[in-house]
């Protein structure tokens, strides 16, 4: 018992060092601000979701008769949906228990005892504590209070416990595979994307039947599929722990998929160093996991995302909707790679610094990947707007123009201005917001404002307002040389202070 | 090509300090910078190279001044760390990037890394082998040392060159480093903690001690012992 005290006590001074570190107050308000902002909408959703339904989705909590179902029984229709997409923000943003094991390996504890204690540590989570802030004040007042009986409340309750659980294992296993081949972590995003598509946008309804089925048995009381759940939840548990064991005394590199079975490619100087430099970059994106993971992600969001809301575009059919729909459709992977843009070469700074590459060269190739990206994302997202809604079209065109002159340029300044180094082959997770600050959320603002405001201002005459948009990127766009010209000089002024920040391991 | 080093001041806080009023190394001059750990002779690399802005002085390489041009980069090969070493790139593709840097074709880049077959691990150069970041750190490190000298600059800056090597490298890499200096008078400037392979290869040794050098040496027979003498002593 005495080392699980030991392995308590270190986790909280790892947690109460963390907290200190400089520069996490603004990260930490920020979190605080978001959480006190869920935390209200998530338990006054609970406490009046009737009247909230009632409100805004009279039609769909209404029989074929005409009267009112019970929220309980509407919301174990989505219950499955929700459930889905809670474990897609787990995989994202919650990290498994394997790399906080590695300092105890080589200590005389039972590698089993190890993997359980970390199992069950890894429950103290945000992500598993956050739902019952919805649930809690929901079983009271619509479960229990609403004349279900104890035993149903119970049942109901117990079940949603265990399948939060469930999730939270599924999470761990998977992010164990993920580490041992990345088309696990594929195939799974993929599935619940077709999943979630099937039923909205061809209305097949297979999540909403079964999650319908599922929680209304628990909701009657019935004792056996409770046993089934936990069956489930016990088998994740002791499958994702099986996994993290036998994970443990594989080096995270030696594992196969980093021998260089690939073409090798060769630089050649006649092709020119801008050239090169977007070769050797695209390079980097393809063999480090977290770049890899960023483009792959940017493409399924660019797909998923921007299919939902075109396809829900008559709900959410506002100037401000069409904007961000047009920013990330073409824009997406400008907006989350580009940032880093010097931060993802921070391990080999030193060395680009030291090198015959000029500095205009190297600014010239990083503007290129982030228009050509623009392009790439344009092309990749098409044939939605063609097969889905094609009056949005022009509004596509015209986004690939804004994010080719003005997202591009922005995200290059900003990566300019950030020092922080960023190991690109540590976690691949989408997330993962090493080398980013508050601030550098903060200037995405300055790329959604304008042409949001365009919009919204010009409603009535959007040919004017797209016309505005699409024209300042193609006046970007023909300024791209001096604007290297700029970003090379900045590159020059700034150079020390960058070499330095990627110099310094965060702890 | 000669280095010259004039005025140098690097204050960092009040703890340290780097002060060099005056530092030249002639073209083809072989020279040797020790000193224990903490002393700033990272410091000074890092300066020399422009990765670090002193607060005065000026750094020299053939008359270019480094902070103000980039000319002295196509002169000169320099490895200090693994920060010098792009990871997810096999050492082929390695060379190859680096030779296109500095101008070569891939032709030129295997015939320039030939003499070096030997120090390299094996397979290095084969198309289908692992990545540098797979490599172990001693062999990861011969591959930036070999980028840094395959080039054939004619001032070539390693900080550490012989620690974690093995003892055939280290004596492999000492002869490949002679063979450069003779062969393309190429200016070295080695910082190094092994006493005895820095008093072979250099024929100029300086002591840096708390950021200023404290004693220079013109190297012979007697400086091995002078030097072990000097830091038993502390």
């Amino acid at each position: 018992m005495q080392i699980y005290g030991y392995l308590i006590w270190n986790h909280w001074k790892n947690i109460r060092r963390a907290l200190r570190q400089k520069d996490r107050w603004l990260s930490l308000l920020a979190i605080g601000v978001m959480l006190f902002n869920l935390t209200i909408i998530l338990v006054f959703s609970g406490t009046f979701l009737d009247k909230i339904l009632d409100y805004y989705y009279r039609e769909f909590r209404h029989n074929f008769a005409g009267s009112p179902i019970s929220p309980a029984l509407f919301v174990n229709k989505y219950l499955m949906e929700m459930f889905m997409g809670l474990f897609s923000l787990r995989f994202f943003l919650q990290q498994g228990p394997k790399m906080q094991m590695q300092p105890y390996l080589h200590l005389p504890i039972k590698r089993e005892k190890l993997v359980r204690f970390f199992q069950l540590f890894s429950l103290l989570s945000f992500h598993n504590a956050i739902p019952y802030l919805f649930f809690i004040p929901f079983t009271l007042n619509f479960i229990y209070l609403r004349g279900y009986g104890i035993q149903s409340t119970i049942i109901w309750f117990a079940g949603i416990t265990l399948i939060l659980l469930f999730s939270h294992y599924a999470n761990n296993l998977l992010r164990a595979l993920h580490k041992k081949n990345s088309f696990y972590y594929l195939i799974t995003v993929s599935l619940l994307a077709l999943l979630f598509l099937l039923d909205e946008l061809v209305d097949m309804h297979l999540l909403r039947t079964f999650s319908e089925i599922l929680f209304g048995r628990l909701l009657e009381g019935d004792l056996l599929f409770l046993v089934l759940i936990l069956c489930s939840t016990v088998t994740m548990f002791l499958v994702s722990g099986h996994q993290i064991q036998s994970q443990l005394l594989i080096n995270p590199s030696s594992d196969g998929s980093n021998r260089a079975n690939q073409r090798a490619i060769i630089f050649a100087p006649e092709r020119g160093q801008v050239l090169n430099l977007i070769l050797l970059e695209m390079k980097m994106i393809w063999r480090n996991k977290r770049p890899k993971h960023y483009f792959i992600l940017s493409i399924v969001f660019a797909l998923a995302y921007i299919a939902l809301m075109l396809a829900e575009s008559n709900v959410f059919n506002t100037q401000a909707v069409s904007a961000v729909i047009g920013i990330f459709a073409s824009g997406t992977f400008a907006l989350n790679y580009g940032q880093l843009m010097f931060s993802w070469e921070s391990t080999y700074f030193d060395g680009f610094l030291t090198r015959n590459i000029r500095p205009e060269e190297l600014i010239v190739a990083k503007l290129m990947i982030l228009q050509g990206s623009c392009l790439v994302f344009f092309l990749i997202s098409l044939p939605l707007f063609i097969l889905m809604s094609p009056d949005l079209l022009l509004l596509h065109v015209t986004f690939l123009f804004y994010n080719a002159g003005v997202t591009s340029v922005l995200m290059l300044a900003l990566a300019i201005r950030n020092q922080k180094r960023v190991n690109i082959s540590k976690s691949g997770s989408f997330f993962n917001y090493e080398g980013f600050s508050a601030m550098h959320w903060l200037w995405i603002l300055p790329t959604i404002i304008p042409p949001a405001l365009l919009l919204n201002f010009l409603d009535s005459i959007q040919w004017t307002a797209l016309l505005c948009i699409g024209g300042l990127g193609v006046i970007n766009l023909v300024l791209s040389r001096q604007w290297s010209q700029f970003f090379t000089e900045r590159f020059i002024t700034r150079k020390y202070l960058m070499a330095t920040g990627f110099r310094q391991h965060e702890s | 090509m000669r280095v010259e080093v004039q005025h140098l001041v690097k204050r960092f806080g009040d703890s340290f300090s780097l002060e060099i009023p005056s530092l030249n190394i002639n073209a083809g001059q072989t020279f040797g910078l020790v000193g224990n750990n903490g002393a700033g002779k990272t410091t000074f690399l890092r300066i020399l190279l422009d990765l670090l802005l002193p607060d005065s002085g000026t750094i020299k390489i053939n008359n270019w001044k480094t902070s103000q041009s980039d000319e002295w980069k196509s002169q000169v090969g320099s490895y200090l760390d693994s920060s010098f070493l792009i990871d997810y790139l096999t050492p082929l593709e390695f060379f190859s990037f680096v030779g296109s840097v500095y101008g070569f074709n891939k032709e030129q880049t295997i015939q320039n890394i030939t003499p070096y077959q030997t120090f390299l691990p094996s397979g290095a150069l084969s198309d289908s082998t692992k990545y540098i970041r797979d490599l172990s750190t001693g062999n990861a490190k011969k591959v930036g040392i070999v980028a840094s000298m395959f080039i054939q600059p004619n001032v070539l800056i390693l900080d550490e060159p012989f620690a974690n090597l093995d003892p055939r490298s280290q004596i492999a890499l000492k002869s490949l480093l002679q063979r450069l200096n003779k062969q393309h008078g190429t200016t070295l400037f080695i910082s190094s903690h092994d006493l005895a392979h820095v008093t072979e290869i250099c024929e100029r040794i300086a002591v840096l001690e708390n950021g200023s050098i404290v004693r220079e040496i013109q190297t012979s027979d007697a400086t091995l012992k002078e030097l072990e003498l000097y830091f038993a002593e502390g």
